[in-house]
């Protein structure tokens, strides 16, 4: 069905290397950058907070060292030689963390421009930034601007003070519209706010009060996450513990109907389980995600994807340092993903989007027929109204959309 | 040479096999170190159960000199017996290959369920007694008192009764002093075409079946053409011998005495317990009176679970079958649960003991399906069959009548406890018969059940209710009609065939509504809603809901970690793997004991 099964694999991850991987055209970068003021207590993503300036800028020279692995790669006459080409051109580039806008502004540029030397940016239509409200300057923002990053990404979460609180945030709720205003005015026409619900103490109206307020503020896009309890995070212990108590489930489920229909009201249209924009505001770069596209992260923790081949760089700074500084590739977790399991990997992916499951598209990424493949499970999932099955789409109903994640566990157990 | 034959019978761990290896020690045929190991019982698992599943029989030669008289040679040749209800008929046919038996009775327990059986069944076959009070060493003993029980209960003269310690030793000179002066010897005829009773037969890897028999009349020697009068197979001996303990080889088997045989037989199926061997070429005119086939009562599923595949399960089932008869098995198959086995035994215990050594001997995996009993169908047309599993019920409009099987139950308890019991009995359809006191505190306690009622927690039931202290038996009293219905169980509309019970129709109601409820919670919240609905025939009596899963929905950014997001989902599908689909409904094997437990 799917050639790549016959072309031979590093047996262990710290073998990979960018010489065994198959012919692919990657449009999708991904930088973690690690480093965070202060760790919030919902926060599960690698990052650290005691970090000197200097560290940062070395930081920023081994992320170029790694890239550096790639461009060489792409160019090595071996594969030149057998026409296993890997072009690294850049359609979207993200930044994120940790705290990105952490960096200091040399850092910044230093990492923007590195990375516009090592790979060909030219056609890249979407760089965002990740954004801590409190952490931007004008002049930051305008930097950025001008290097060419056209996108940022304020992680707001709630507009509530005792919210963001119960998350350990550490910004004021105004620092919100102060920061972007101030990229609006360095000419940034693209920005996201990231919202976080069912915060434990917050009520469904609490809750639409914050989207009221993230609306005046008229961004292009807002993602609003669920407050997802990950195992060791401080919110979790503090669950488990007693000390707070998570929204009920009926009223969580409720936050995100509201979200879904007070934000399309607003011209904020869902596109996945999370993600609201405009019409055409889209973010491509999780879109390259959920389309199973190839991309590759630099950065530890950070997780890339090439023709089913999929990994995940050192979680730990000093690891990846390590990595890095011995040219090698600071890989930790190297799986190949067998035809039937990225088929059901993709459709997993796929359902959690608003248009869902295009058949034409998932044929032509798999080879294969999904209605065929998952008939039995169409079938079912579809009578029991979890389900729409159109000629062309397979897409979540409203009540599918409360279990996607059983919806589509449906898919991946049964493609093993 | 005088002979004698006895047994020791006694309920469970009131010492038999303790005392079996002191009689044997004192008689110098084992040493003080064989003692310590229990050697007549050979296989692990009785020891640790403390219970003897195999009968074997031990010839020892002791010399005794009674008061005042010469010293004179005995043989005696103890014949084991298994030691619980299951394996009444086996119980039977040893003590019919003896002509005297030693009561067992523990001195800090007193007179339990098991020793009144077992007192009855060796007065049934003429045995003479010898009542024994083992156990006086410890310091709760009550000798006397138990010995008043023994006399109340059995009718024994509480004087006549020995006291003895089988661990110290005390009072076993004693024992064997009356071993030969008060039981008879064996009565028979030298000279009368041999016959000789199979009392016990085991599978050797190598040599075949050997069969352990008593010699009523003539003799088996060596190379003699014999016939087993039940099926009337012929085999020729080329092996006799006795066990002192060790295997001894031996030349004939004289009128009276006890050993085995060995000729080239192959399969254990081909020796039934209770037949008569004689000679090929002057037959018997008559076999021994009381042989019957085995006749299993008890039926359940099993089926593979785990890592264990069907293939394995059958080879196990095989294997066991060498060195156990009584049981049966064939090839089942359940939309439920795959492919199995359908197995009868001779009772709950017995069924216990066939899946723990699967477990242990053969590292077998298997999901046990309720027991049920058998019941006979009396047809439209006058004839009438049985049945062992609810999904062979004929059609209705051709069944007259459903007959279960009843039995006689006693039961020994604590007086305080006898409300708590009666109440337990008549829930379960018991009809009373009688109450008898043995002693101030003890109450023999019996009722005609039907043993479909016994067989799923009657006995931990019993344990609860008397703090451990009760003890049962029973004896199967035929079958008996009964307002008997077939109750189905639907999941989501389809019919779970391995969850179908024959029920009394009084009781079918409460029954099917506890077994949903207990299904409720084994069966996990689905995708969509699944009416759970007891039925018989079309008519549904008890119904409850599963509701369908309210969120399962994470939103939260996983970034390009799609492995993680993945791994997440398999993760909560795991436990999928060890459940069967059945319609578009996944039921975890547990579900399937639900019938098991539902009797809250």
């Amino acid at each position: 069905m799917i050639l790549l099964a016959t072309i031979p694999l590093p047996a262990i991850s710290s073998a990979l290397t960018p010489q065994h991987l198959p012919a692919a055209r990657i449009n999708a970068l991904y930088v973690h950058i690690p480093f965070c003021f202060h760790k919030c207590h919902y926060c599960d993503f690698y990052s650290i907070t005691r970090q000197t300036p200097e560290r940062m800028t070395n930081f920023v020279d081994r992320i170029l060292s790694e890239a550096d692995l790639w461009s060489g790669a792409a160019t090595s006459p071996a594969r030149q030689a057998d026409h296993r080409h890997l072009t690294i051109e850049p359609r979207t580039i993200f930044f994120g963390g940790g705290t990105p806008s952490l960096l200091p502004p040399p850092a910044m540029q230093r990492l923007i421009q590195g990375l516009q030397k090592r790979f060909d940016c030219r056609g890249c239509i979407e760089w965002t930034i990740e954004c801590n409200p409190a952490t931007v300057s004008l002049d930051y923002c305008a930097m950025m601007r001008e290097l060419g990053v056209n996108r940022l990404s304020f992680g707001a979460q709630s507009f509530h003070q005792p919210e963001l609180a119960a998350l350990e945030r550490h910004h004021d709720p105004d620092d919100v519209p102060r920061s972007l205003e101030m990229a609006r005015r360095a000419g940034f026409e693209r920005l996201n706010i990231d919202l976080i619900y069912a915060i434990p103490g917050q009520s469904l109206e609490s809750w639409a009060d914050n989207l009221q307020r993230a609306i005046a503020l008229n961004t292009e896009h807002l993602s609003c996450y669920g407050l997802t309890y990950e195992p060791n995070t401080p919110i979790a212990v503090k669950k488990r513990l007693g000390r707070i108590t998570a929204v009920q489930e009926t009223i969580e489920l409720e936050m995100l109907h509201h979200t879904r229909r007070y934000l399309s009201a607003a011209g904020l249209n869902a596109y996945e389980v999370s993600n609201y924009a405009r019409t055409g505001k889209v973010c491509q770069h999780n879109i390259a995600y959920w389309h199973g596209d190839d991309y590759i992260a630099l950065g530890p923790s950070g997780a890339s994807h090439v023709q089913g081949h999929r990994w995940k760089n050192r979680g730990h700074l000093g690891g990846w340092e390590r990595a890095i500084d011995s040219q090698t590739l600071p890989v930790d977790q190297y799986e190949h993903l067998s035809p039937s399991a990225r088929a059901g990997e993709l459709a997993m992916l796929l359902l959690r989007l608003e248009e869902g499951l295009s058949f034409s598209f998932f044929q032509q990424r798999t080879g294969l027929d999904a209605r065929t493949i998952y008939a039995s499970q169409i079938d079912a999932l579809t009578q029991a109204g979890l389900l729409n099955c159109t000629d062309e789409h397979l897409s979540f109903t409203e009540t599918g959309l409360n279990v996607i994640d059983a919806i589509a566990g449906e898919f991946i157990l049964d493609s093993e | 040479m005088q002979i004698r034959n006895f047994s020791i019978v006694a309920h469970i761990d009131h010492g038999k096999s303790t005392l079996s290896d002191r009689l044997l020690m004192r008689a110098g045929a084992i040493t003080e170190r064989e003692f310590k190991n229990q050697i007549l019982d050979d296989m692990d698992l009785e020891r640790e159960r403390g219970i003897t599943i195999k009968a074997s029989a031990v010839t020892v030669l002791h010399t005794h000199t009674p008061a005042g008289g010469k010293p004179e040679q005995y043989m005696l040749n103890f014949i084991d017996t298994p030691g619980h209800v299951d394996f009444h008929y086996e119980v039977q046919k040893a003590l019919q290959a003896c002509e005297g038996a030693i009561l067992v009775v523990d001195s800090t327990q007193g007179v339990q369920a098991q020793t009144v059986a077992n007192a009855y069944a060796a007065i049934d076959v003429g045995l003479e007694i010898i009542p024994v009070i083992n156990k006086i060493d410890l310091p709760g003993a009550q000798p006397e008192r138990v010995a008043e029980e023994l006399e109340q209960v059995l009718g024994f003269a509480a004087e006549e009764c020995i006291f003895v310690s089988a661990k110290t030793g005390q009072g076993v000179d004693e024992l064997i002093g009356q071993l030969c002066e008060k039981l008879p010897p064996p009565r028979g005829n030298p000279d009368a075409p041999a016959r000789a009773l199979i009392f016990d037969s085991i599978y050797d890897d190598y040599r075949g079946v050997i069969v352990y028999c008593r010699v009523v009349d003539g003799q088996l020697v060596k190379g003699q053409k014999i016939r087993l009068m039940g099926n009337g197979r012929e085999y020729q001996i080329t092996d006799l011998g006795k066990l002192m303990p060790r295997p001894t080889r031996v030349e004939q088997i004289g009128t009276g005495e006890v050993g085995y045989l060995v000729a080239a037989i192959k399969n254990l199926h081909d020796v039934r317990i209770g037949d008569t061997v004689t000679d090929a070429l002057t037959p018997a005119a008559e076999a021994l009176p009381g042989y019957k086939p085995i006749q299993q009562m008890v039926f359940c599923d099993f089926y593979p679970s785990g890592k264990t595949q069907y293939d394995e399960l059958r080879d196990a089932m095989d294997r066991l079958q060498l060195n156990d008869s009584s049981f049966t098995f064939a090839p089942e198959s359940s939309d439920a649960l795959g492919f199995g086995v359908r197995c009868g035994f001779l009772g709950l215990l017995h069924m216990e003991i066939i899946q723990e050594r699967l477990e242990r001997e053969f590292n077998i995996e298997v999901v046990q399906t309720a027991p049920t009993v058998t019941y006979e169908i009396a047809l439209t047309g006058g004839e009438s069959i049985r049945i062992d599993s609810p999904s062979e019920l004929p059609n209705l409009t051709h069944v007259l009548e459903i007959r279960e099987p009843f039995i006689m139950m006693n039961l020994i308890l604590p007086a305080d406890s006898v409300g708590a019991l009666m109440k337990l009995c008549e829930e379960r359809r018991g009809v009373y018969r009688k109450t008898e006191y043995i002693g101030p505190t003890r109450v023999i306690l019996q009722y005609e059940m039907p043993l479909a009622e016994v067989i799923y927690d009657f006995y931990d039931k019993l344990k609860s209710a008397t703090k451990g202290y009760g003890t049962m038996d029973y004896d199967l009293l035929g079958f008996r009609a009964g307002d008997l219905v077939k109750m189905d169980i639907l999941v989501n509309g389809d019919k779970v065939d391995a969850l179908s019970l024959i029920v009394h129709r009084d009781k079918a109601e409460a029954r099917g509504r506890k077994l949903l409820v207990r299904l409720k919670k084994e069966i996990d919240r689905h995708l969509f809603e699944i009416p759970l609905q007891a039925a018989i025939g079309g008519k549904i009596i008890a119904r409850e809901t599963i509701k369908s899963v309210g969120k399962n929905v994470t939103a939260k950014c996983y970034g390009g970690d799609v492995t993680r997001k993945r791994k997440l989902l398999e993760k909560q599908k795991e436990g999928k793997k060890r459940m069967k689909r059945i319609g578009s409904v996944d039921i975890p094997q547990e579900a399937f004991m639900a019938i098991l437990e539902s009797e809250d």
